[in-house]
């Protein structure tokens, strides 16, 4: 466990950034403007990161908010990272306009510039606090990645990537070592990516899931064998 | 509907260096809004969404309400400022919460209950620090009428 008195001068400097509220202004503005692949990744994880940090902080309000702006992303975000591939390329094109109109509609919505207001207000948390939720989280990834490996369900998997992700998040905004918890999220990610085009697209994936399930595991074992305990 | 008008609980006071958007709720004002909390769930409150104002003092307070609600907690910029119609427009649901300020919730209690006329009135409501109204009927000026005007202490004392 980590020692909170010892860390905390070297990751003042962290948390002084904040909810990084500037940064969500900044990543509204940009997807609103652009519209383009980088601009919607950029503002949806952005959003995850700052849900990720309330949690962390054990603050709820706000959080929705952040869930549904991660979720009005969401389609897009979709489409772009796996254009089904029974669809001709206008046909790609014409769905990615309607769901870049459909995004610009939610983007201007009057809880978006409130939710801004409302980051900018919320203080800084005690650091001793964040590291004791942070190994609760890390000791519950452990025990729900071990139940995963053993049953390989599709929610389980589903409900850890969400876990990785937090950890990640987390791990990242307290300027702590997070290539373990990153590599298995990205690999759960591509694993979820396959399944979401599985549900749009009937062409065999069988192949490319085995993969991606073998990626997956080969990301998950040192955190697991590990105990979470880093 | 059912329209719960909650004004925030207890804060620290303003002062050089913490300005009054950031005033977080006091040691004091979280216990007391514990209880009045439990006293408003005695009266079978539930929301099927809450809404409140970005102010800090509001978000702790929706926090402390949270176990309340069924639906998403949604932060209404509407609510650090005098209500509008904009605001009405914006809720949903048979049970709605708004956690907010004085002197804007009861003046909005009265805009509901008695139609605009009553915002010319010097007549007005007074609701303390982690008080509820509780209104019900349409969301629209003079259409709702006052089932509740609960203090504090009276909530404190349901949930004793």
């Amino acid at each position: 466990m980590l020692d909170a008195a010892h860390k905390a001068a070297a990751l003042g400097p962290a948390l002084d950034e904040g909810l990084a509220l500037a940064g969500l202004a900044d990543a509204l503005r940009r997807a609103r403007t652009e519209s383009s692949p980088e601009s919607i990744h950029a503002l949806r994880t952005l959003a995850a990161k700052l849900e990720a940090r309330l949690r962390l902080c054990g603050r709820r309000a706000l959080r929705d908010d952040l869930r549904a702006l991660r979720r009005a992303c969401a389609h897009l975000r979709d489409l772009d990272a796996c254009p089904p591939r029974s669809l001709a390329e206008e046909e790609v094109r014409a769905r990615r306009t309607a769901q870049v109109a459909r995004l610009a509609r939610d983007l201007s919505s009057h809880e978006l510039e409130a939710l801004c207001a409302g980051l900018a207000f919320v203080p800084r948390a005690e650091l001793s606090n964040l590291l004791e939720r942070l190994a609760t989280w890390q000791r519950k990834f452990v025990v729900q990645g071990r139940a995963a490996w053993r049953e390989e369900a599709s929610i389980a998997l589903h409900a850890l990537r969400r876990r990785a992700r937090r950890i990640r998040h987390a791990r990242e905004w307290l300027g702590l070592d997070a290539t373990d918890f990153a590599r298995a999220h990205s690999a759960l990610g591509r694993w979820h990516d396959l399944q979401v085009s599985g549900e749009t697209d009937k062409s065999p994936l069988e192949e490319s899931l085995r993969v991606a399930k073998l990626a997956w595991r080969a990301a998950a074992k040192s955190v697991l064998e590990e105990g979470g305990s880093k | 509907m059912k329209l719960w008008l909650v004004r925030h609980a207890i804060a620290l006071e303003a002062a050089e260096g913490r300005p009054d958007a950031v005033r977080p709720l006091s040691e004091r004002g979280r216990e007391r809004f514990a209880s009045a909390r439990r006293g408003l769930r005695e009266l079978g409150a539930r929301f099927d969404e809450l809404r409140f104002s970005p102010l800090l003092r509001a978000q702790e307070t929706a926090d402390l309400l949270a176990p309340l609600c069924d639906g998403p907690l949604v932060v209404d910029g509407g609510l650090a400022r005098e209500a509008d119609e904009a605001l009405l427009g914006r809720l949903r649901g048979q049970s709605v919460a708004l956690v907010g300020h004085e002197p804007h919730l009861s003046r909005l209690a009265l805009w509901l209950v008695c139609g605009w006329e009553a915002l010319d009135a010097r007549a007005g409501l007074r609701l303390g620090k982690g008080g509820a109204i509780l209104l019900q009927g349409e969301p629209r000026p003079g259409a709702m009428h006052l089932v509740h005007l609960l203090q504090p202490r009276t909530l404190r004392r349901l949930g004793r």
